[in-house]
């Protein structure tokens, strides 16, 4: 008995609860989403939030690198420029004449000879690192890393020091020029001059000087440098050729974009936020004095609370006032007094300026000056009255010719290999501008960030 | 026979596999009605089974990588409620695992009426039941787990769930009696 009601009752329980309906779905999907946002807003968050991360990872790298490159190239240079007093690059070629360049670079011993001299008119680079000793003469003007020189007694110089045989019966003097390879593996110490401890060098001094006497007694043009020594060297004798040659073609025109915040003002106007924002270009002309010049679109607007300025040279046109009042003097008593006179301009301007720069290369502190034209690509008068009635025109006022004085100082902030520059200016009416003549300026700061040349 | 606006049970599945919130939304409309029918059954009112509901579909939306498409999903989303709902009233057990369980006096039952019961009946029936005899009647009763795994779900002996089973159905026929006689 018990059974067949559990049986039945189980039966029952399963068929009503099988077929079980619930029409609060979407009031219960509506508290799911309370605790279960979905993937689909997640992913932007997380999505933005990495790429976030990774730019300003990005950016720190960037910062550093820029930081550290510079100061590693400024290493070379000054490294190089201890050890070449001439400007020129290394000349190699057993017919130089140039003195300064023998002295530097040319290594001749008188004592030394040096085997397998086939090619003679192949530069030289000599590899002499592993060499244990170098048998060099102190001179009073000496090489590339002269100071890393340092001497050895003779005595410590290995006795068995294998000799470089001058198979060739090649005298220095004849010596004018080494094949680099043969010479990389050929050329050993020998210490000929047992007498002369001054002459020895330590193994450690890597690149070989010369005396005035010995380059002068050498044979021309043996020039013998580490290959890294020598790629210094010449990369930094490419900048100083860069730097005696002026500004490169690269560094002759710099690009920037920027975004300007400034309030505009006018006689009787209340002053206005607007934006702006454009393209610009520095066109070099001296190291410190550039054309600026550019591109910009900037808003512009003005509102005159009260009686318009009529006695504004850069007038008001009030036909608009008069039309109005003629017209509603129809139907109604008492004319509306005018309340209110708004301008908004969309211009687009195009600046001229001479700029200065106090010191390039460090702040890049600079004053500019200069003139303005333009246009306006939108021009809308609003007259408000006060029977709350406004009236909008529209009008286009032409081009314009220098009609506005530009007067900025900046100075700029590195930001990765690019510079951000921030730029109080002011623009100063030199005469009305716009379809309505009216004369209004804007002062305000302008965040350029300038795009660095390619770099080579 | 499913109803023609319904979307097919595979790529709903397959498509919250991927992740879209549209087809999870779906997925939870269309078997809405019978994780209710399983929730309300564990859980002491109508609001408390809709947090469990939520709380399992919530697991299977996040598990639903791993869900295995050769089983049928409704067992999969069952087992996931009522393991939901277990774990809720867990602590109900406990009170009640140290209760004098008095013996329900037996009763003549009355099956003719036991048709007549809907939903909403059954409901009010179980709910008088304390929590461990509610989840064990339908554990055993409806959802077909052995005592072995009940034991092991409740953390209990079989022989435990043997009587606390046996004492539930006991309550209900009473109360099911009960019922009859009041109304006629």
């Amino acid at each position: 008995m018990d059974d067949q009601f559990d049986k039945d009752l189980k039966k029952r329980i399963r068929e009503v609860f099988d077929n079980y309906e619930d029409d609060s779905a979407d009031k219960g999907w509506a508290l799911l989403r309370k605790k279960y946002p979905g993937k689909a807003k997640k992913y932007p968050i997380a999505w933005m939030w990495w790429s976030s991360a990774a730019a300003v990872l990005l950016l720190f790298l960037g910062i550093l690198w820029f930081k550290q490159s510079p100061e590693k190239q400024q290493q070379h240079f000054t490294v190089i420029k201890k050890g070449s007093h001439n400007k020129q690059p290394v000349k190699t070629s057993g017919t130089t004449n140039d003195q300064n360049a023998v002295d530097n670079t040319a290594v001749q011993q008188p004592d030394h000879t040096l085997a397998n001299a086939t090619d003679h008119k192949t530069p030289v680079r000599l590899r002499v690192a592993t060499t244990p000793n170098h048998v060099v003469t102190s001179s009073k003007d000496q090489g590339i890393f002269a100071s890393n020189v340092r001497t050895k007694p003779a005595g410590k110089t290995p006795a068995n020091s294998p000799i470089i045989n001058d198979q060739n019966n090649h005298s220095p003097a004849a010596n004018s020029s080494v094949n680099t390879t043969t010479l990389a593996s050929a050329v050993k110490p020998t210490d000929t001059n047992p007498e002369n401890p001054s002459n020895v060098a330590k193994p450690g001094t890597e690149n070989l000087s010369v005396s005035k006497s010995n380059a002068t007694a050498a044979a021309p043009g043996i020039t013998l440098q580490q290959p890294d020594q020598l790629n210094k060297q010449l990369l930094a004798n490419n900048k100083q050729d860069s730097k005696q040659k002026g500004l490169s073609k690269n560094n002759l025109v710099h690009f920037g974009i920027y975004a300007a915040s400034y309030l505009n003002y006018a006689k009787g106007s209340s002053s206005r936020f607007n934006v702006g924002a454009g393209f610009s270009a520095d066109i070099n002309l001296t190291r410190k004095l550039k054309v600026s010049t550019g591109i910009a679109i900037a808003q512009n607007s003005l509102s005159y609370p009260g009686q318009p300025v009529f006695s504004t040279p850069a007038g008001i046109n009030m036909a608009p006032l008069a039309l109005y009042s003629a017209s509603t003097l129809q139907y109604s008593v008492s004319e509306p007094s005018f309340r209110n006179y708004s301008a908004n301009l969309v211009g687009i301007d195009i600046p001229v300026n001479l700029k200065y720069t106090f010191d390039p290369g460090k702040s890049e502190t600079y004053l500019l000056a200069g003139l303005s034209s333009g246009t306006f690509i939108d021009e809308t008068y609003t007259y408000s009255f006060s029977n709350s009635q406004a009236q909008s025109q529209s009008a286009h006022g032409g081009f314009y010719f220098a009609k506005m004085l530009n007067l900025a100082i900046g100075t700029g902030y590195r930001v990765g290999s690019n510079r951000l520059i921030i730029e109080p200016f002011l623009k100063y009416p030199l005469d009305g501008i716009g379809s309505q003549q009216i004369r209004f300026g804007s002062g305000g700061v302008n965040l350029k960030f300038s795009i660095p040349s390619q770099r080579r | 026979m499913r109803p023609p606006n319904r979307i097919a049970e595979d790529e709903l599945i397959q498509q919250c596999k991927s992740g879209s919130l549209r087809y999870q939304e779906l997925l939870y409309k269309q078997f809405y009605g019978y994780a209710m029918s399983v929730g309300l059954r564990y859980c002491i009112d109508r609001d408390d089974a809709l947090e469990v509901v939520n709380d399992a579909f919530i697991k299977v939306f996040n598990s639903m990588k791993n869900y295995d498409t050769a089983k049928p999903f409704k067992a999969w989303l069952r087992t996931i409620i009522v393991n939901t709902a277990i774990d809720r009233r867990r602590k109900d057990f406990k009170l009640q695992l140290n209760t004098d369980l008095n013996g329900a006096e037996y009763l003549p039952a009355h099956t003719n009426v036991i048709d007549t019961l809907n939903a909403q009946d059954i409901l009010n029936l179980m709910r008088e039941l304390p929590a461990i005899q509610l989840a064990i009647f339908n554990l055993y009763e409806v959802d077909g787990y052995n005592h072995d795994e009940i034991g092991v779900i409740l953390n209990i002996p079989a022989s435990s769930s043997r009587v606390y089973l046996s004492r539930a159905k006991e309550k209900l026929r009473k109360m099911i009696k009960t019922e009859t006689q009041n109304h006629g």
